[in-house]
Order: C-alpha cells, then structure tokens, then sequence
C-alpha cells in the first residue's frame, strides 16, 4: 500500500507539473500520454527536488519532500475544482470510440501477461543483480540512511561506492519510495514494473498519433515483448529507464517535425535534459539531438527557418537548464569515469582498440542472430530498413534514421576511447544493454517503414481513419 | 502458373502472419523457459518463504550469516575492509550493500571481514569470537 502510495504522489506531481504548464498550451493529450508521462515528469521532479534540497542542506523526510508537490496540486485543484465550465480544458482527448478487434484483444492480452509475468519474477526477490546492488541500490540506501546526498560522495573512492560519476535520477526515485516504505529492498524491486508499462503507455500514446489502434498495439506488443526488454523490467538498471526517455523524446521531436507544435517541442527537450539524470551515454543522444535539430532548420523551407532557429535555442536551452545542476555538481567534484580516462587515452590504447573491432562486430551480429535476448527483433529492423530502402529518407524517417546512425557511431566512438580494461570486456559486457538504448528507436523506424505494407492488410485496416492527427500548432488555434 | 501460386500464398498478409507466429513462438519459449538453471525451483522458495529467508536465500546462506554476525558487532559510522573476496564480484558488492552504514574502505578500517580466505591482515588486529560459518571478522585492537 506504502508502495502504492508513493506511485500515485509521483502521478499526482507529474500531472499537477503538465496541467499547470502544459495545458496552458492547449496541448492535446490522451489518458495514457498524460498518465504514464505524468509518472515519469513526477519520478523526474522527486529525484531534482532531493537533488537540490541535499545541496540546500535540508534532509529527506516526508513532510519536506511533500511541500512542493502539495503546492502544484492545491494550484491545480483551485483552478478547476470550483470552476467546473474549465474543467474542459484538463480532460484528455477521446478518440472516436471504436469497437477492439479480435487481434487487438490478443495483443492486448498478450502484453498484460508479460507485465504480469514481470510482476511475478520481481516480487518475491530482494534488489539482487550485480549493477543494482552495487551501484543504484546501494546509493538509495545511503541516500535513505543518510537523509540526503553524504558529503563528499562525489569523490569517494570505487571502494566505497560504485561509479560515483553516474547519473543519480534511479537511486533518487527509489529514495522517494523509501520515504514511504521505509527501507525495503523487496518493494522497491516493483518501480521497474511500474517504469516498464509507464513507458509502454508512452509509447503507445505517441505512435498513436501515427498510426491506427491496431497497428500501434501490434508495436507495442512488439517491443514490449522483447526479452531483453522485458529481463531490464526485472532488475534496478538504469538503462530501461534511458531506453524509455530516449525513444519518447525523440517521439515529441518527430511529432514537433510534423507539426510545429511547440508544446511537443518542450516535451521533447524536458525528457531529453533528464537524459542527464539517468546515465552518462545521454551526451551521445543529446549531441546527436543538437546536430539532427541543426540539419532540422537547414531543411526548412526559407519562410519557417526563423522559427526553425528559435525553436531549436530554445529546446537546447531547455535541455542545458535541466542538465545543469547534475553537469555543474559533476565537473566540479571531478567525479572520474572509471572506463573512459581522456588523460589515460593514448593513440596506442586507440590503435589497440581499432584492433579489436572485429571482436566488437561478432559480438554485436551474436546480438542480431541471437533470440534468446531479441527474439527476431533486429532481423525484422534490418530487414524493414532493406526491403523500404527508399523510404528511409522520407519524412520522419529522415531524421530517425539520422539519430540513430550518429548515437551508434558516438557508442562507437566511446568504445574506442576506452582505458580501463580491453575492447572485448567492455564490449561483452555493455553490448546487450547499449542495444536496448536504441530498440525504442529501431522500433519506431520499422514501425514507419512497414506502415505503408501493413496497412493494406485486412486486419490493420480496423480503425483507419480515427487517427489523430496532431496536424495544428497550438499558436495557430488560438 | 507456379509463380502466380506462390504468389498468391506469399502475400503481405502471410509474411506478416508467418513473422508474428515466429515471434510469438519465440516469446513464449523465452517467457517459460528458465532463464538460470534452477530459477523456478529458487522462485518456489522465494514465494514459500518469509523475506528473512528469501534474502539468505539470494546472497547464498554462507554470506548472509556472515553479514549477520558483521552488522551486529559493527556500529554504524565504523569502516570495514573486504578481503578475501574476488574484486568486484557480486559477493563483495552484496556485502558492501548489506553493511551500509559501515563504510567500506582499504587499509586502517575498524574491522576487516575475510571471506575466502588467503589474506593475511597487519599486526593490529584480533580474530572476533563467536562466529562459526564461512570466513572471519577482525577488530582493530583497541576498538572492542
């Protein structure tokens, strides 16, 4: 229930945070869009709000932690509480109601027992595989222990903390939980669940906008049941966690691209500067983000590149403000990264590296080939990308294909950068999980690729013509 | 005529239908199937017992009573150095995790806890009584 408790307080501050600045906008949302990115701007405010009150010296309790969300929601509830004629403006788009057909009933079905069956691995075990225990789990407990972030952690030693460069946002949230539950290494197991169908929904929402019901759930399905995916909602890891803001921000940059509308613009840089937050690879996505912004602007047409610009200072700005304090606290503990030394990289170490590259592509076709961890994930991407070849440069496709080609080759890059130990270490042990950063990615690029072949099939055909098209700039409606 | 036969049967519709089936055959075999060798039989456990159990079950009964015995003659604040334990190995870093806050650290700790053996502590330090399991806990002197 405690557990339950602490969800719903992060629900509640992530929807008062979007219906007090969102809405504003006039910004159409669904149910799901608002409720699973409502979970995810909530887990995002808890973990900056610890983050700021440790370097303000005030410790974590309930009553602290509280206060602000308690102000976001007596705001909200003032505003449309006693006005019911504006209570229109809050609630959620409803789609034109249409009845389920029987393979959305299956998929659907089919992703409620992966979320259940995840639900059943996690619950009777502690926090127990290596990277949670080591790094973010015991970070939330000395977090929780200490009530704030202990002094000089950032320049402790590996002994005493694992990897104290990284990103805080997961030890944070699960400190959140910790303030209702208490110490609890059982229950916190649970927010990977919560994460895993907080991203699933938010993923839905937005392909949604793209594409019918039918063909958006069989996505979802897809991707959701990814055993590598679904393994990440299993265990306190970071990286499901940069899978899920990634693929969703880049999302609200692809609906930005179509439309204009700057709320999704917004969206799209808030969740790209938490990116900071959650793992260190997310200035490999958040340079990519500034260079594909940049190719953005240079393909607009001559009237709208003005806009273009602005737009593009001001998402970069959003994303500079949010990564700011975690970047500013960061340099200035010369937190060190224990796997990239610049002062240690020498062109021999990189020669050495190059060498390795052979290693690198076997494991990486292991990865492609292998089911146990993709089921045939991959192989359908890489297929879809040969069989449309042409459209890859159309529309969104452009700009996806864009991201992804220049976040792996940074990936690629920082393989090579690597000190520590040698390329096949490195490499056998981050592959899996660097490939899972993109999935939501791949899995959006086949989406658009195979549209046009789907589509025409009978059972995707339910729904055609209830899409919402998210086509009007919010400026331009008022 | 062959052609338009295999045509007619590998149209969209069927290569979609042919992918989804192996998918799904493929999800089903990878949900059910065990992911370590004993999974099922430790996740019985795990849901038959109580949670004291089920952790000493998870970090393995040697190391937990271990870690018992540690955290219950460590104060917190004290330091203790890990040795015996294979760098980084999910023991070590299970222990670590267990013993907060007790700070782990190398050299000059409060307590050093030897786990597998072939490590040989300082002067200094004295064996701490009444432990019977696997491994052994010092104290500095002077700290009892």
């Amino acid at each position: 229930m405690k557990f339950l408790l602490s969800i719903i307080l992060l629900e509640v501050t992530g929807m008062s945070l979007i219906l007090i600045a969102v809405r504003r906008f006039r910004y159409d949302y669904s149910i799901l869009e608002l409720i699973s990115l409502s979970f995810f701007l909530g887990s995002a405010f808890a973990g900056l709000q610890f983050f700021v009150m440790s370097l303000a010296g005030i410790g974590f309790d309930p009553g602290n932690i509280l206060i602000l969300p308690a102000v976001f929601f007596i705001i909200i509830f003032s505003r449309y509480a006693f006005r019911g004629n504006r209570l229109y403006e809050i609630l959620p788009w409803r789609g034109k109601c249409v009845a389920s057909g029987k393979l959305e009933m299956i998929l659907a079905a089919a992703l409620c027992v992966q979320v259940l069956w995840t639900i059943f691995l996690v619950l009777p075990v502690p926090v127990h595989s290596h990277d949670a225990v080591a790094n973010y789990a015991l970070k939330a407990k000395m977090f929780y222990l200490e009530g704030g972030i202990p002094a000089g952690f950032f320049s402790w030693p590996e002994t005493a903390v694992a990897h104290p460069d990284y990103p805080l946002l997961l030890p944070l949230v699960m400190t959140w939980i910790y303030e209702f539950t208490g110490f609890d290494h059982f229950t916190v197991n649970l927010m990977m669940p919560v994460i895993y169908v907080a991203f699933l929904g938010l993923f839905y929402a937005l392909i949604r906008r793209s594409f019918n019901r039918p063909y958006s759930l069989l996505i979802v399905f897809l991707l959701g049941t990814i055993p590598q995916l679904a393994d990440y909602a299993t265990i306190i890891h970071a990286d499901l966690v940069l899978t899920a803001f990634v693929t969703c921000a880049f999302l609200y940059f692809m609906l930005y691209a179509r439309t204009r509308n700057r709320t999704q613009l917004v969206l799209s840089s808030v969740l790209f500067g938490l990116l900071f937050w959650v793992k260190n690879e997310a200035a490999v996505f958040i340079c990519a983000y500034a260079v594909i912004f940049l190719v953005f602007c240079a393909r607009a047409e001559k009237g709208v590149r003005k806009r273009a610009v602005t737009d593009m200072l001001m998402s970069l700005l959003i994303v500079a403000v949010i990564a700011f304090p975690w970047l500013s606290i960061k340099l200035s503990a010369a937190a060190a990264n224990s796997d990239i030394d610049i002062a240690a990289l020498t062109p021999a170490r990189v020669w050495e590296n190059v060498k390795d590259i052979p290693i690198l592509l076997n494991l990486f076709q292991q990865e492609v080939f292998g089911p146990k961890k993709w089921n045939i994930f991959w192989v359908l991407v890489f297929a879809s990308m040969i069989w449309r070849r042409k459209a890859l440069r159309e529309g969104e496709n452009f700009y996806l294909v864009l991201f992804i080609t220049l976040s792996a080759a940074g990936y690629f890059v920082g393989y090579m950068m690597t000190t520590g130990n040698n390329l096949f270490f490195y490499v056998n042990t981050t592959i899996s999980r660097f490939m899972l950063h993109f999935a939501g990615l791949a899995m959006t690029l086949a989406a658009f690729l195979m549209w046009d072949d789907v589509r025409a099939i009978s059972s995707f055909k339910v729904g055609k013509g209830e899409i919402k098209e998210n086509v009007i700039p919010a400026e331009d409606k008022e | 005529m062959t052609l338009k036969v295999v045509l007619r049967v590998v149209n969209k519709e069927n290569i979609l239908k042919l992918l989804l089936a192996i998918w799904i055959v493929l999800w089903v075999l990878f949900l059910i199937r065990e992911d370590k060798d004993g999974q099922y039989a430790s996740l019985k456990y795990q849901y038959s017992h109580g949670r004291e159990d089920r952790m000493r079950n998870v970090m393995t009964p040697e190391l937990y009573d271990l870690m018992l015995f540690c955290r219950e003659k460590m104060p917190a604040g004290s330091t203790c150095e890990l040795a015996g334990f294979k760098a980084f190995s999910i023991d070590e870093v299970r222990a670590r995790y267990f013993l907060w806050p007790v700070r782990n650290t190398t050299g000059d700790a409060d307590f050093i806890i030897i786990y597998e053996g072939g490590y040989t502590p300082g002067e200094g330090y004295t064996e701490l009584k009444g432990y019977t399991g696997k491994g052994k806990v010092l104290i500095k002197e002077g700290k009892e």
